[in-house]
């Protein structure tokens, strides 16, 4: 069962100042960042002209993973914090908890090749609503815990206590504003935008709590991600919703066989695989520092991001389409860590 | 100022340049006769193909990279006493990394990577210095390494030497060197020359796409050329192959610096290697010389009386190439011969016969003196100029000379490979000649500022002389008139200007997809897989609708950008702007215009007004597709000319 720390959400509620909210937003921030390195990461596993409808659901919610990013950041920025994305602890271990002990006790998440085993078994209790409508068989019953829902909607909830007076004038000039479109992205200067861009962070990861679309056609992501398990488009029916609708079809050829959860050290020196898994992790990092200075006085280097997040995407056709050559079948997979500098071939080797 | 000054820093490592193969043919610009199977690499068995990288990213990248050495006060340094040796030279941890460009399929001997920028780096900063690598082409591709190492292996090396612009520095307190460096550099620049050798292109091997670099960072002054030392230029004496000094020493430069009583000269692409290590050929004892006469026949055994020795090059010396890449200062404060001459006698380099006698491998330019044009790799759309800068020497001395300019075509042309593809002529390259326009000749400075000769492209442009590709090549080459350049003078193959002038493209009061988009996507879709399988399918509507914004950003960023589109900078400002008002120009429906499909008839020939006749090479599938294969066709087609 999907939970989030229950501290965390009591001390979003203890906050007596602005200040005392910088660590959950940036917690936040981190949050919906650690989703995207194993949603990315099944997404692109799935080779070019394969799979293409499972891969458009899962960029779709990559993006809304990141446009809550960006939410969660902006509203830092709006009351006077400054978001940190450049460190090495800002991504999480993988295989690894994620932040704020989402998913409970034991949960946790790793990088790997895209599996309708993974898509069960990890993204949708990632995704899990506070209460999850039933659908079919799903119609386990929701008692006491915290949700990523439940942990926003206190934050939406002590921005409205804590009044307009502490959002900073004039920082709406530091907040990234490119590439999601202003319904769902927008200036925060005030509770009411606050409160509207909590709003559609809930919406689009959860459904409300009678629909699970987010909005007409586009299911939250917790039933978008069991669209793809069920193999079926979710349909309104008479007594409530099904996966009944269009299929969804898997071909299970058209994935990589990408090595899983990889360290960099997983691969000797002086090999292809080795050399791509260093670019790819220092790419990676290069956009988390691209991002750094976006919500950091930055904003319009958000561009430059975007162009890192493209740049990354070819690697990764690069990187799984190297055999590992070792007997296991395996191709390389990617390492998600912060790193400075990428090499990969050794000192003096010359192979 | 430049590399060869003091203070200086040697680093040593790997690049990788993932270059796409699908664009070294130029017939592969024919989208009419472009099949699937041009997509596919010589692995495939298949022929043609698409050689050996046909998804290849351009990404141009340095791979562990560090400092190994470096040059303070008249002394090496060593890690004991500087930390910046071992520190990390790394790309820009900002933004993507650079991209290597071929000017044009029928000219690939000027490869420039476009959008690098660099820095140094341990664990103590994330940058002592950064900046923006300026745009450079590579220069003096000679053949390095030995034929028989491997046999897909890039056997050709090159040297790239250009400046850090927009130089960053932060606290350096750490390194005596780096203060120096900082100290003596001005503008906001640094010096940078690199040598790339050891490339591998067999997909089977860790080396694939990757190869070996060495290079230095220097001081670097506004006032000077930026991709060449305004000094000694050492010039071989070139056989049947342009590529392969008959004396197996290559082009190289050095710097005479009289206050000091020095000269620093570069080997680091002059010499030999073994294999991809870069371990140096033995060729004996060399030894760098002046010589006592004005000059002498390359190969010539000379004795003691002829040379002054400026000291042996220690190149054998376990270490030294990747400590040093491969530039030696030498002393001469105690020779009162040489302090009194070497202003205005020439450099050798000596090889030990015997006691006593010694053979001339390399001279200086003859009579030292030596013309040449900073930036040599041009872009012109029809209407615009460019700047040609250009210098001449004497013993590394500016003097006023009068260079002449003229048609050079000798290194351009060809289909690029020498691969079997009938049903597609190789157009001509350098017609219609009135297209470009530019001096006879220009005058040169002895103040060592630069003389400018412009070259224009004409508004009206080539007139699509090419047919299936956008505009035409040109080479312009110069030599000197006046003095007039001696006899027996080893012009370098490489000295010449190159030109990509486009074709005019007037941009349509309301481009649709069919009528004017899909025909410049779906080539660039066809040359570059890589984007187009796994990005955006440039050949579908639906596809590039969906990627609008992305798209919009890219064709609209200058083109040093790393992230400019397409990375391959083929594409004219008039297609460009054809492109961004497409999409920027929805139509009722809210999306960019489709337009109707046109009928075959309709579409204007894509064929080439002049055509030249290619021999087919037989090659193995390795060597397809690259820059050996670009001048291994140049030269089967100038023997095909000869012999009628």
């Amino acid at each position: 069962m999907l939970k989030v720390r229950r501290e965390l959400i009591e001390g979003v509620k203890q906050a007596g100042k602005k200040e005392d909210l910088y660590r959950y937003l940036q917690n936040a921030i981190e949050l919906e960042h650690a989703t995207i390195p194993p949603y990315l990461t099944a997404m692109f596993s799935l080779k070019p002209g394969r799979n293409e409808e499972i891969r458009q659901l899962i960029r779709s919610i990559v993006i809304e993973e990141m446009l809550h990013l960006t939410v969660s950041a902006n509203i830092l920025v709006a009351i006077g914090g400054w978001p940190e994305i450049n460190t090495p602890h800002f991504i999480p271990k993988y295989p690894g908890p994620l932040p704020m002990g989402i998913g409970g006790e034991g949960f946790e998440v790793g990088i790997e090749p895209f599996s309708k085993k993974l898509v069960h078994d990890v993204f949708m209790v990632i995704e899990e609503p506070e209460h999850p409508i039933p659908i079919q068989t799903f119609a386990e019953s929701a008692e006491e815990y915290g949700t990523i829902g439940e942990f926003y909607r206190a934050i939406q909830k002590k921005i409205i206590e804590l009044g307009n007076g502490i959002f900073v004038p004039g920082s709406d000039k530091r907040q990234v504003q490119e590439w999601f479109g202003y319904t769902h992205l927008f200036p925060v200067t005030d509770v009411d935008g606050a409160v509207k861009a909590i709003e559609l962070v809930v919406t689009e990861g959860e459904g409300t709590s009678s629909d699970p679309f987010q909005s007409p056609g586009d299911p939250a992501h917790y039933y978008a991600f069991a669209e793809i398990y069920h193999g079926r488009k979710i349909i309104k029916t008479k007594t409530g919703y099904a996966y009944g609708g269009a299929p969804i079809p898997f071909d299970e050829s058209g994935v990589y066989p990408m090595k899983p959860n990889a360290k960099i050290s997983d691969y000797p020196e002086g090999t292809q695989a080795r050399v791509r898994v260093e670019q790819y992790a220092y790419t990676y990092s290069s956009l988390l520092n691209a991002l750094h200075e976006s919500f950091n006085g930055k904003p319009d280097n958000i561009q430059v991001a975007m162009g890192l997040m493209y740049e990354l995407r070819i690697e990764a056709v690069s990187l799984m389409s190297t055999e590992l050559g070792d007997g296991s079948g395996l191709t390389a997979g990617p390492s998600y860590h912060y790193v400075n500098v990428q090499g990969g071939m050794g000192p003096a080797s010359v192979p | 100022m430049s590399y060869l000054s003091s203070p200086r820093l040697c680093f040593n490592g790997f690049f990788q340049a993932d270059v796409s193969t699908i664009n070294n043919d130029v017939r592969f610009y024919d989208s009419a006769h472009f099949k699937p199977q041009y997509q596919l690499p010589s692995s495939s068995g298949v022929s043609p193909n698409g050689a050996w990288r046909p998804e290849g990213t351009g990404i141009f990248r340095l791979v562990g990279c560090r400092i190994t050495g470096g040059w303070l006060d008249g002394a090496a340094v060593s890690a004991k006493q500087d930390p910046v040796v071992g520190m990390a030279l790394e790309n820009s941890d900002q933004r993507v990394s650079g991209k290597l460009v071929d000017l044009d399929p029928q000219q690939q001997l000027v490869s420039e990577i476009w959008g690098m920028a660099l820095r140094l780096t341990d664990a103590g900063a994330r940058a002592y210095f950064n900046g923006r690598y300026a745009v450079a082409a590579f220069n003096n591709a000679w053949t390095r390494q030995k034929e028989d190492s491997a046999p897909s292996d890039q056997k050709i090396g090159a040297a790239y030497q250009s400046v850090l612009e927009g130089v960053v520095w932060s606290d350096v307190s750490v390194s005596p060197l780096l203060q120096a460096l900082q100290a003596a550099s001005g503008d906001g620049l640094l010096s940078i020359q690199f040598n790339v050798y050891g490339y591998g292109r067999d997909p089977s091997i860790p080396r694939y796409t990757i190869g070996r670099i060495t290079g230095t960072i220097g001081p670097a002054s506004a006032a000077e050329p930026r991709r060449f030392v305004l000094g000694r230029q050492m010039m071989p004496k070139l056989g049947p192959n342009p590529l392969l000094p008959i004396y197996r020493i290559n082009a190289f430069q050095c710097l005479v610096d009289p206050e000091r009583c020095t000269v620093t000269a570069d080997f680091g692409n002059a010499l030999k290697i073994e294999d991809a290590s870069g371990t140096l050929v033995d060729e004996g004892e060399l030894s760098l010389a002046v010589l006592k006469s004005p000059q002498v026949d390359d190969g010539a055994k000379v004795g003691a009386d002829a040379i002054e020795i400026l000291g042996q090059v220690p190149y054998l010396q376990a270490d030294w190439y990747s400590t040093t890449a491969g530039v030696q200062t030498f002393d001469y404060a105690s020779n009162e011969w040489v302090r009194e001459h070497i202003a205005g006698q020439p450099l050798v380099v000596v090889k030990t016969v015997d006691a006593g006698t010694w053979q001339v491998l390399i001279q200086e330019s003859i009579g030292g003196l030596f013309a040449r044009t900073d930036q040599y790799v041009y872009r012109l759309n029809p209407g615009e100029s460019a700047s040609l800068r250009f210098y001449a020497t004497r013993y590394g001395t500016p003097i006023a000379a009068q260079l002449a300019l003229a048609e050079d075509n000798n290194m351009i042309g060809g289909a690029g490979s020498g691969q079997s593809i009938p049903d597609v002529p190789v157009p001509d390259v350098g017609v219609p000649l009135s297209a470009l326009q530019y001096p006879a000749q220009v005058e040169t400075n002895a103040d060592g500022s630069a003389a400018i000769a412009t070259v224009s492209a004409d508004p009206a442009g080539p007139g699509n002389p090419r047919g299936y590709i956008d505009g035409q090549v040109y080479g312009i080459g110069y030599q000197l008139a006046d003095p007039p350049q001696p006899a027996k003078y080893n012009a370098s193959p490489f000295n010449f200007v190159s030109v990509l002038l486009f074709d005019q493209h007037p941009v349509p009061a309301e481009p649709t997809w069919y009528g004017d988009i899909q025909p410049i996507l779906v080539q660039f879709g066809n040359l570059y897989p890589i984007m187009s399988r796994h990005l955006v399918d440039l050949g579908d509507y639906d596809s590039v609708v969906r990627h609008a914004d992305i798209l919009t950003l890219a064709f609209s960023l200058p083109v040093e950008d790393p992230n400019y589109m397409p990375v391959t900078r083929d594409l004219s400002a008039g297609r460009r702007a054809t492109l961004l008002k497409w999409l920027n120009s929805p139509g009722e429906d809210g999306l960019p215009l489709k337009g109707v499909p046109t009928s075959a008839e309709a579409a204007p020939a894509a064929v080439p007004q002049q055509v030249t006749a290619v021999p087919e090479l037989d090659l193995e599938p390795l060597q397809r597709g690259g820059k050996t294969e670009f001048l291994l066709q140049l030269q089967a087609r100038k023997n095909m000319e000869k012999g009628g």
